[in-house]
């Protein structure tokens, strides 16, 4: 029978139709997952995030134990114990090992960052009845309770910040090891010395307000991209042999620097520890797996633990001579950087880009073939994966969704100014669509110069729906690079190396000479500390509503900024005094955490990642004395914008320009949620859903001329000349507030999940907006429904200005799986990633996902343990969110055909 | 006898393990978490003979290793210098 | 005074209406009127309203469109639901009530746009398409306000702008042959080759449309013609009527047809116009396999058939 089918492919070449792209997904075939791959993500789907005290322990104790040595030193040994000391766990079928802890999805807390929480629950912890009080934003963030997420105890295991399960036996040691550093945490210390800061008092009133997100200390690391250069340049024992040298060349020479000159020597003694400590944390998986070995029965088995055995053996000593050791090696460094203060964001950077020499080479001496590289590379997601990070719930659940956004980015430029990207991307891509995990999430650097089939590839990728990869501008964000970091000397060469860090935050960075394969390449990676701390996410529409009840909270009833006892005759001076609030607010937020990250980085340095992050080890520097090569990354984030931009939208066409009500009714309307049920009472965050009161006749006029304003996303001068207004304020505005780097603040603008909770502390909005409800998400997303002239007209409110005047911009958009379907679907998705870059739109992702299946996914979670969603900067597991992002997720107005 | 105090226990989380050697999942607590007769013991804390005086929560005293400090008795040992059977 | 085109939507990212990315200008009027129509909206050519019931919270005691309305064709009584006097309300020219909801139940469905409105529009967009992209002009049957469309066309070609139309070709043969050299891709429907039976489904006979395409055809027009079948289950979706398609296609140079899978997409619309739709529960859906089936016959005959979206452009 089917030998009588013609094909359409035959009829259309008989006819010389054109059949443009073959690649594809609907067409390509994607293979399975490798076996290896298939049985890890089987144990993966089970597994619970734990949390045990094996690190802290020996934390602990070897820091106590070498009282009053320097402190770089004493840090260094401190972290050293605690990595050799973890013990090795390696599972049947893996071939690349090692993890955080000793469990698979492990973490671990930090009570010398952190111990308040512990100490002041150590009775309750003891007693194994309390669950665990909550701060302001743990009680208003909901960590999805489904998947992995531990959000309650059961048995013997103890839930810790809803998040991770303790085993009972193990909570007396958290308690004994949290109780020393009472009183001498960052978190504590920083207080001691926050509390000092002129304002201190307001900062707090905007903390409790929840107007701020959370304090810096809480993830003084990560949004930012690691440098895995010097491992795989010269191996651990060379560094050591460095450091000996350094030693002895700098050891009692202050050089011309009378303040840091001396500590040279210090941080080199620091280094050589923390590479011994990495060294024999290796060291321990080449034994395990010699152990493993030595009792499997199964030969193939046997003969994968030989080649661990082996291969850690290798990167425990010497620079990697293979893919094999040289991935194995990155993911060494990575893990050890993560483990050295609670983080999120460590991003892994160009790694296609890195590791193509050793590919090349395996390629070509036939080592590997093209699908043994793939199935590391589908087991490096797996190991990506299960990072986890422990922080509060505020942090987990609110700002991270339960992501740690260890972010890989491809493309974008060489040294050479030419297209960077390599084959090994390809491959990457690749194993992106085989094995399909949140992490590593995967950002395409878009450049014209990026070959068309690579972005055919990639765009295949974004079109499964997993949300990756992301489409970052490479031309915006050179722009960006030069702009705030041509002061510290920014050239264009360092220009192409930048990437992103965490979610979004484009991080500066540098090429190195790597000598491998009888050759020199220059390789990309990080070169600056942290890019996403600062002043952490304010909330722009609060900042509104306290302009409007005179700085009073409705919502508690607390005078939060000083009454303004104003009354607005004009548009600009009401904007006028959003201004000042936000000020304000910038002036005692950063001071508060500049004292913060200054505690953090003379009390707690960085040691593995200054061992890493280009120059420190030139200059003999960790990354808290501007080892780096730059180090004005210190930035404001902001929250909730088109939110913002619409409510003002609102007030000056129904208060001003047509003067239909007056401010006070605004007031009145929005204290009184427009007169409907809240999302307190009702329990649904869902920006649709309406529950009317008997008050909501009195409101229906001004609800209607709000819902009915105009709005962001429509290619409306009248509000986008609004959004315009508002960037040039906050690129002027920033930069008088200094980091503890003495470097100018600057806009990101990543709102993560933070729209949720957030929204969750704010009354109705002028836009006509819930109270308690999500803001819209990203910063430049249209609001939920609010965009009716399509995607082109959200690009042209989108690119009303500059976008590399900042460190970033987001926009989600949500496409119906029809809308690419058919065989030029990716074409098509590509084409409209190139329309927004070809605008300089910095970044665009996708959420392709039929809205009718969240809703099935929300009622059946079970049923959906493998669906991922693109929330903000991040893929995740659906069951992993919270419910107000899901709501809003589904909520999003989604694009078919 | 239990899997979890077994050498041949592979940690998962903080409820259950792989047996090394049928790679069968098993529990930490409870039903099925019995060692088999293949059970050799792991190296912790508890069963090393530096480790002295547990309190009834299992924290003890470590004089393996140097100064003597605070251990307890459920930590793995199989990356400790001082470690020493019983 | 310059000409204004009366449109009911203008759909950016349009991606299953030609070549490429587009966007879609849905003009009002046809002179077809099918029963399964999924744009019945369109049918009116100028300004009118649109009501969405499940959305109106009429029982919650909203009563807003009512005052807004000048010229009371808007009730609540009887069983307090919405009532619209749709005779008085054709003539609004403010459509205050649209303004006056809260909840997105009323739509004014169409909006007036002089030419350099449409085309200032069309530049936009410009930018976004890609290189294969452009304009469609659909509807409705964009013939129907030949003489706007002819300065829009005009405009396009001038900007270089790819220009595609989906049309019954149901006109008079000189406005067809007319506007047609300003078009570089064609979508006509072809819903029946019988007479009679096309004129049972649209309220037209099918001659003129034929006679239009065969005109089109021995003209020196260097476009591209796709024919299109919305296929309609116990409709078209026969072997008898695709062998004589195929007759159709042979004798006149055509190669390429796209079947279009029937949904009853129409059914919220033509009750928010008031209008009861005939095409409910199952009616008009085509068998599973039925479509691939006619796609094997096509192929038989050396044309090129598309089911839905697969098509290679």
């Amino acid at each position: 029978m089917n030998s009588n089918v013609i094909s359409l492919e035959d009829v259309l070449k008989r006819r010389g139709i054109p059949l443009a792209d073959v690649v594809d997904a609907q067409e390509y075939k994607i293979p399975e997952a490798k076996e290896s791959t298939q049985r890890l993500m089987e144990v993966y789907y089970n597994l619970k995030a734990t949390a045990d005290m094996e690190v802290p322990y020996w934390y602990n104790r070897t820091w106590w134990e070498n009282e009053g040595d320097v402190t770089i030193v004493r840090r260094a040994k401190a972290m050293a114990a605690c990595l050799s000391h973890i013990t090795p766990t390696i599972l049947p079928y893996e071939k690349l090992v090692m993890n955080k802890t000793k469990n698979v999805r492990g973490a671990f807390p930090f009570p010398w960052v952190c111990a308040s929480f512990f100490n002041a629950q150590a009775e309750a912890l003891m007693n194994e009845v309390d669950a665990p009080a909550e701060s302001e934003a743990d009680s208003v963030s909901v960590v999805g309770n489904g998947g992995g997420n531990v959000t309650q105890s059961y048995g013997s295991v103890i839930s810790i910040a809803k998040k991770f399960g303790m085993r009972k036996e193990e909570i007396p040691v958290l308690v004994k090891t949290s109780r020393p550093w009472d009183g001498c945490s960052i978190e504590d210390l920083s207080a001691k010395y926050a509390a000092l800061t002129p304002g201190f008092d307001q900062e707090q009133r905007i903390m409790d307000a929840v107007i701020c997100m959370f304090d810096s200390w809480a993830i003084p690391q990560g949004r930012e991209v690691i440098n895995y250069y010097m491992p795989l340049e010269y191996g651990f024992d060379r560094i050591i042999e460095l450091c000996e040298e350094k030693i002895a060349e700098v050891m009692g020479e202050a050089g011309d620097d009378g303040i840091l000159g001396m500590s040279r020597g210090y941080y080199y003694v620091a280094m050589k520890e923390i590479t011994q400590g990495l060294s024999a944390w290796c060291e321990n998986y080449a034994k395990q797996a010699g152990y493993l070995a030595s009792i499997e029965t199964d030969a193939a088995l046997r003969a994968n633990y030989q080649k661990i055995a082996e291969v850690m053996a290798n990167v425990a000593h010497k620079k990697p001579a293979s893919f094999w050791e040289a991935i194995q090696m990155t993911l060494c460094c990575h893990l050890g950087v993560v483990n050295e203060d609670p983080q999120s964001g460590l991003s892994i950077g160009r790694l296609g880009q890195i590791l193509q020499p050793y590919y090349e080479k395996d390629i070509a001496d036939g080592v590997m073939d093209d699908e043994q590289i793939i199935e590391l590379l589908e087991l490096y997601r797996i190991k990506i994966s299960c990072i986890e990070c422990f922080a509060s719930a505020g942090v987990s659940g609110g700002v991270l969704s339960g992501n740690t956004f260890n972010n890989l980015s491809l493309g974008g430029q060489s040294y050479d100014g030419l297209t960077a990207v390599t084959p090994l991307e390809y491959l990457i891509v690749e194993a992106g669509m085989r094995n399909k995990t949140p992490q590593p999430t995967l950002s395409v650097l878009y450049d014209e110069k990026t070959p068309e089939d690579f972005l055919m590839k990639a765009a295949s990728c974004t079109k499964l729906g997993l949300g990756y990869p992301a489409w970052m501008n490479n031309q915006t964000g050179m722009n960006f690079m030069l702009r705030h970091y041509g002061p510290e000397g920014m050239d264009l060469h360092d220009a192409r190396a930048w990437c992103l860090g965490g979610c979004l935050e484009s991080a500066p960075g540098c090429f190195l000479p790597l000598h491998y394969n009888g050759k020199v390449t220059m390789i990309p990676g990080g070169a600056s500390p942290t890019c996403g701390t600062g002043v952490h996410f304010i909330g722009l529409p609060k900042v509104l509503e306290l302009v409007l009840t005179n700085g009073q909270d409705k919502r508690t009833g607390k005078q939060v900024y000083p009454a303004h006892n104003r009354t607005f005759a004009s548009y600009e001076e009401m904007v006028d005094q959003w201004e000042k609030y936000v000020e304000l607010t910038t002036d005692v937020v950063n001071k508060v955490n500049n004292v913060q990250m200054d505690i953090w980085r003379t009390k707690n340095p960085p040691i593995v990642n200054s061992l890493l992050k280009p120059d420190c080890f030139a200059k003999g520097r960790d990354i808290g004395m501007m080892g780096s090569r730059y180090n004005a990354t210190i930035n404001f984030e902001s929250c909730g914008t088109i939110t913002y931009i619409n409510s003002l939208a609102s007030i000056k066409k129904n208060v001003y320009d047509e003067k239909t009500f007056s401010l006070e009714e605004m007031a009145d309307a929005l204290v009184h949620n427009f007169g409907f049920e809240t999302a307190y009472q009702t329990g649904v965050f869902s920006p649709d859903v309406r529950t009317g009161t008997p008050d909501s006749p009195k409101f229906e006029k001004i609800f209607a001329a709000c819902v009915n304003a105009p709005k962001y996303g429509n290619a409306d001068a009248y509000v986008d000349s609004i959004l315009k207004d508002y960037h040039y304020y906050l690129y002027e505005m920033l930069p008088n507030y200094k980091s503890y780097y003495g470097k100018p603040l600057y806009l990101c603008q990543i709102s993560v999940s933070t729209h949720g909770p957030q929204g969750f502390v704010t009354l109705a909005t002028a836009d006509g907006r819930l109270a308690g409800t999500t803001y819209s998400d990203g910063s430049l997303s249209a609001a939920a429904g609010s965009d009716k002239n399509g995607i082109y007209a959200i690009f042209e409110s989108a690119t009303v200005y500059d976008h590399s005047m900042h460190q970033n911009a987001q926009m989600n958009l949500k496409l119906h799986p029809t809308a690419i379907r058919g065989l030029n679907g990716t074409r098509k998705l590509l084409d409209i990633v190139r329309a927004y870059m070809r605008k300089g739109g910095f970044h665009v992702q996708f959420n392709i996902v039929d809205s009718n299946e969240l809703r099935q996914a929300q009622a059946k979670p079970e049923a959906y343990r493998d669906l991922m969603v693109r929330v903000a900067g991040f893929t995740q597991y659906w069951c992993e969110i919270g419910k107000p992002i899901q709501d809003e997720v589904i909520y999003r107005t989604e694009y078919d055909a | 006898m239990k899997h979890f105090d077994c050498k041949k226990y592979i940690n998962l989380d903080c409820e259950k393990g792989i047996c090394a050697l049928c790679k069968a999942v098993v529990q930490i607590d409870g039903e099925g978490s019995e060692a088999c007769k293949g059970f050799t013991p792991a190296e912790k804390c508890g069963i090393c003979v530096h480790f002295v005086e547990p309190d009834k929560y299992g924290i003890g005293t470590c004089r393996g290793l140097g100064k003597a400090d605070w251990a307890y008795a459920s930590m793995n040992a199989c990356t400790c210098s001082g470690y020493r059977a019983e | 005074m310059a000409v204004k085109g009366h449109l009911f939507d203008i759909q950016s990212f349009s991606v299953h209406d030609g070549p490429g990315c587009r966007t879609s200008v849905f003009l009002t009027g046809c002179p077809l009127q099918c029963a399964w129509c999924a744009n019945p909206e369109s049918w009116v050519v100028s300004k009118h309203l649109m009501y969405a019931e499940n959305l109106c919270k009429w029982d919650k005691g909203c009563r807003a469109c009512r005052d807004a309305c000048p010229s009371g064709s808007i009730r609540f009584d009887g069983d307090g639901r919405h009532r619209l006097t749709r005779e008085t309300c054709l003539d609004c020219r403010t459509f205050d009530c649209v303004a006056s909801c809260p909840n997105s139940v009323l739509k004014q469905c169409v909006k007036d746009y002089t030419v350099d409105e449409l085309v200032s529009i069309l530049r936009r967009d410009f930018n976004n398409w890609g290189p294969d992209g452009g304009v469609t002009f659909t509807g409705g049957d964009p013939l129907v306000q030949h003489g706007f469309l002819l300065e829009v066309l005009e405009r396009c070609r001038v900007l270089q702008i790819h220009t595609a139309i989906e049309t019954s070709a149901c006109v008079s043969r000189d406005i067809f042959l007319g506007v047609m050299p300003y078009v570089d891709f064609a979508f006509i429907d072809v819903k029946h080759m019988d007479r009679d039976r096309h004129r049972e489904g649209t309220g037209v006979a099918n001659d003129l449309i034929l006679s239009n395409i065969a005109a089109l055809r021995a003209s020196d027009w260097g476009g591209r013609l796709v024919l299109r079948q919305p296929t309609i289950g116990g409709f078209n979706d026969d072997e008898a009527n695709a062998l004589q398609v195929i007759d159709f296609m042979n004798t006149h140079g055509l190669y390429e047809i796209n079947l279009l899978t029937f949904h009853p997409l129409g059914e919220t619309k033509w009750n928010q116009l008031g209008k009861d739709y005939a095409y409910t529960s199952g009616r008009g859906n085509v068998a599973p396999g039925a479509l691939e089936r006619l796609q094997q016959l096509y192929l038989k005959h050396n044309i090129a058939c598309y089911i839905g979206e697969n098509t290679p452009f």
